[in-house]
């Protein structure tokens, strides 16, 4: 801070040579003259500084003590100011710079949003720009709770909202609602029925009227356990029945796949085309932009300025590179990676696993169409609620 | 003049009030040996990297170390900075 202070009054060191040397540093402190770092050359030099403003003070104080002054350089001040002078232009560029840095800092021109698993992006940016939140806008006008009411309002799948600003990039952070979980109905009477047809080979039951018996066929929907239960002393009375029932299922699912596709490979020549963004506008510096360009890989890079996690200036571009590639043939069958997909996700569907299966593919119109065929061991009973 | 300090710092005394603030004597506090603090001095005798002096009204200080030199200064207050090593009134 002395530092600062020195460059802005300008400091001028001198030599002080004369019988008493003293004297001077004694009228300096009757005078309340400020010196900066005097020092001691030998018995009749010193070597000081003073401020530019103090040094004519200074200079007469010298004369009436009988010391010879000699000025030996200077820094900052009126020398500091000659300097800048001549480079006005320089100083303006980055007044401006400072000034645009400035005003650029007070909008947004980056809107981050974290935690929006499971929330469409889209949907969410939209909402906030009707809510007010959007590239451009200046944020010390934003209200963060307005804009969460008015978010919250219209995205019931948001528990919660905060925005905070660093610089010129808005961070949303969201909580997602959580769902509401499905309640275990432990009261009221309920039968076990099959959920899939089947054969009988297990019954586990830990309450109601035991229907089913190993070996038996039963049909998609058929009581497998009764809730209502028969008594030889009294009425029937109705119980909430729970158990397994294994048995033996069998599926057979078919799916369609098309003809095998080429597999894509880099080919040769690489194009490029560059973009200019300014806020949220962009201008490209090439044309027909909104055509696809058949046999190639476009790569989209962005690149802002501003440094990370600091600021952000409202100016980027953008750099597309155009690749090139080239088709060739699969020699892979596309029946057997279908047919593997169709057993994992019978494997997922099912409460219990898959005991044998086979798969057939046969060329139908062009396309192939494979089948699964699987047999599996699996708990059928579904709980199904008696409504009296 | 003379006498009138002497009858401020008998005052002082009977009053058992602090010298320095009603007799303007010297006052010195040092921080470890590399800083020293003089309070109502009287003016600099000698200034040099090796010896100070310092007129206190009744005699002189003379500090002795390496280095010395004058970090601060006003009318009442003398900052003295450097390696002290020998501090004697004369």
């Amino acid at each position: 801070m002395a530092r600062v202070e020195e460059n802005i009054r300008g400091l001028v060191h001198a030599e002080i040579s004369g019988a008493e040397p003293e004297a001077l540093l004694n009228a300096c402190l009757l005078e309340e003259l400020p010196l900066v770092r005097p020092q001691s050359v030998d018995r009749w030099t010193l070597r000081l500084g003073v401020y530019e403003g103090d040094l004519p003070r200074l200079e007469e104080l010298a004369a009436n003590c009988g010391c010879e002054l000699r000025v030996l350089f200077q820094r900052g001040g009126s020398r500091m100011g000659k300097l800048l002078r001549r480079r006005l232009g320089l100083l303006l560029a980055a007044g401006t710079l400072l000034a645009l840095l400035f005003i650029s800092s007070l909008f947004v021109w980056e809107i981050r949003l974290v935690g929006a698993d499971g929330i469409s992006r889209g949907r969410l940016l939209r909402k906030l720009e009707e809510s007010g939140l959007r590239c451009g806008c200046f944020w010390p006008t934003l209200d963060a709770d307005v804009l969460r009411d008015r978010v919250l309002l219209h995205e019931p799948r948001l528990a919660w909202l905060a925005v905070n600003i660093h610089g010129s990039v808005a961070e949303v952070r969201l909580l997602p609602r959580a769902e509401k979980p499905e309640l275990l109905q432990e009261s009221g009477a309920a039968d076990l029925r099959a959920c899939h047809a089947g054969l009988v080979r297990h019954i586990s039951a830990r309450s109601g009227q035991v229907l089913a018996q190993p070996g038996r066929a039963v049909t998609e929907g058929e009581v497998l356990i009764s809730g209502t239960v028969e008594s030889i002393t009294a009425a029937p009375r109705q119980v909430r029945a729970q158990g397994e029932v294994w048995a033996d299922t069998w599926y057979e699912l078919t799916a369609v796949c098309p003809p095998p596709q080429g597999k894509e490979s880099a080919g040769a020549g690489l194009r490029g085309r560059f973009a200019l963004k300014i806020g949220g506008k962009r201008i490209n510096f090439y044309q027909n932009g909104g055509k696809t360009i058949d046999g190639c890989d476009k790569i989209v890079h962005e690149y802002n300025l501003g440094i990370e996690g600091l600021f952000r200036l409202p100016l980027g571009f953008v750099w597309e590179e155009l690749r090139p590639y080239r088709t060739s043939e699969i020699s892979r069958d596309p029946g057997e990676e279908l047919g593997q997909r169709l057993i994992a996700s019978l494997d997922e569907h099912i409460e219990g696993e898959i005991v044998s299966s086979g798969l057939s593919a046969a060329e139908v119109d062009g396309m192939t169409v494979v089948t699964l065929r699987a047999q599996c061991r699996e708990n059928i009973a579904q709980t199904v609620d008696i409504i009296p | 003049m003379k006498k009138i300090k002497g009858l401020c710092e008998d005052l002082a005394e009977r009053l058992e009030l602090p010298q320095e603030a009603i007799g303007g004597a010297v006052r010195l506090t040092a921080v470890g040996d590399q800083r020293l603090l003089i309070e109502n001095h009287c003016g600099l005798l000698a200034y040099g990297t090796e010896e100070i002096r310092v007129s206190t009204g009744r005699g002189q200080i003379v500090l002795r170390g390496t280095e010395l030199g004058m970090r601060a200064m006003n009318r009442a207050e003398l900052l003295i900075t450097g390696r002290l090593q020998s501090l004697a009134w004369e």
